[in-house]
């Protein structure tokens, strides 16, 4: 199963809410990926086996998977572009 | 939402969207004549801490994640923050509510350079992130609400404002 990872400073309020949006766009346009939050300490870990990687916090480095913009998601700004990017990752 | 076919079971979650409780009279501060980040953090810490609804590292918690990553947010109709730190630090959940008197600079979300200048701050105590998490969705589509925003501008006293964000925020 694909993976999806949401990364945020602390992983308590940002990525947590994130994630549960793209849980639910994937949902609505069935498709099946796994979500996961994750503290940004343990993101090196993470996003090595990870299909998608949406950022809340600015990408230090390229991790050479496809990398999305995490605050679209949140305030809704920008979103369908980061979703179609999205579909387009997972397919 | 669910059209009844083919949606696998384990992607469906239970989100909690009542959080009229979070919200109180005590910790809402009307035009405040704060400068500098500092000092909210400052002052908004003592009174939560004072309620004991915070541990005394909270202050320093959440100004030092706050450096690192910011949680300034900007929309058609207002520029704010909503600072939050590890839910260690936090000892009962709560939704933080000030309206600054003069805008204070915080960086954007995702950037270290990119400021806003935020009128209104809701600062969350993230007790239990798996319970909260639809808070910040909730506080997302109230910000992205023309009139919610116009109301949280104008509401004259902290009773009211407590009413309201109550009435907003009970799910």
């Amino acid at each position: 199963m694909k993976r999806v990872i949401v990364a945020c400073g602390s992983g308590v309020a940002t990525s947590q809410t994130v994630a549960s949006k793209v849980k639910r766009i994937l949902q609505e346009k069935k498709i099946s990926a796994e979500v996961e939050a994750v503290d940004i300490k343990s993101l090196d870990r993470h996003v090595k086996n990870c299909d998608v990687y949406i950022a809340i916090t600015k990408p230090k480095t390229d991790y050479g998977v496809p990398t999305l913009n995490g605050i679209a998601f949140l305030t809704g700004m920008g979103m369908d572009k980061e979703v179609e990017k999205l579909v387009e990752a997972l397919k | 939402m669910n059209n009844g076919n083919s949606v696998p079971q384990f992607f469906v979650e239970e989100i909690h969207h009542n959080f009229a409780e979070m919200f109180q009279e005590a910790f809402i501060v009307l035009d405040a004549d704060y400068k500098t980040q500092a000092e909210f953090f400052c002052a908004s810490s003592a009174i939560l801490k004072q309620r004991e609804y915070v541990k005394p590292s909270f202050c320093k918690a959440v100004m030092e994640r706050e450096a690192l990553y910011p949680t300034g947010l900007a929309n058609e109709y207002i520029q704010f923050a909503i600072p939050h730190t590890d839910a260690f630090h936090v000892e009962k959940p709560f939704v933080f509510v000030t309206r600054l008197k003069n805008n204070i600079p915080f960086m954007h979300m995702g950037t270290t350079d990119i400021p806003v200048q935020a009128k209104v701050i809701f600062m969350l105590g993230i007790k239990n992130p798996e319970k909260q998490v639809g808070l910040l969705s909730d506080i997302m589509k109230c910000f992205n609400d023309g009139d919610f925003v116009r109301t949280i501008l104008s509401i004259q006293d902290t009773h009211a404002m407590a009413d309201y964000l109550k009435k907003q925020f009970g799910g």
